[in-house]
């Protein structure tokens, strides 16, 4: 079996700043755990990739503050959100960080999520992208792992 | 103005140095420049949705 091909980014800081104008896959705040998990596009691509996705996982996070915006149906996410079940794709419009706090601000109709954090990291899977009869389907770009869209990191991540 | 290629003022690099902009349908969908809806699976999703600000 292949390894799991989950890129670790080395400067989560710098994909903090790159992830603007992104879309939201998911994002979950665990509160058990204190982490809170943002997975998103990415818009730096591996040579040969056709999509990318950057996770990055808060921990100590603590403060949890959800500001919410003008669309009442967006309204109802909280602590998590997933594009799969939101009948709108979220943008992240903005992020202010500093080395212990993060406000994502994610557009006027979805509002914002800003908490404090003790440690971030960070990771980066790149995929290939596939069109049958009018659907996409994607796949790893080094092991040829069939990955959905709605959890890319989905059996990869627990392992980092 | 529409790039055609005989303007030098719109040049992929002034385009750039213009902006882009983003528009969403009544729905949330997100658009491309001919105002096709383009769906979040799209691997050229993000590209597809930015549309280079031309000028009038």
């Amino acid at each position: 079996m292949s390894e799991p091909s989950v890129e670790p980014v080395a400067h989560p800081d710098d994909a903090l700043a790159r992830i603007v104008e992104s879309l939201v896959i998911s994002y979950a705040l665990d509160d058990a755990g204190a982490t809170f998990l943002l997975i998103a596009d990415f818009p730096e691509r591996a040579p040969g990739a056709q999509r990318s996705f950057v996770a990055l996982r808060f921990s100590g996070v603590r403060d949890f503050h959800r500001t919410p915006g003008t669309l009442a149906e967006l309204q109802p996410f909280l602590r998590e959100y997933a594009l799969v079940n939101s009948p709108r794709p979220v943008m992240i419009q903005d992020v202010e960080h500093t080395a212990d706090r993060i406000a994502l601000f994610l557009g006027p109709n979805f509002g914002d999520v800003t908490f404090r954090y003790a440690e971030v990291r960070g990771w980066i899977r790149h995929a290939h992208a596939e069109n049958r009869a009018g659907q996409w389907f994607y796949r790893d770009a080094d092991t040829g792992e069939p990955l959905e869209l709605a959890r890319p990191f989905a059996g990869v991540l627990e392992s980092c | 103005m529409r790039r055609n290629g005989r303007n030098p003022a719109a040049s992929q690099w002034s385009r750039q140095a213009n902006g882009y902009f983003r528009w969403q349908d009544e729905a949330g969908a997100f658009l491309d420049a001919d105002g096709a809806a383009v769906s979040p699976s799209d691997p050229q999703f993000n590209e597809r949705t930015h549309i280079m600000y031309e000028g009038t």
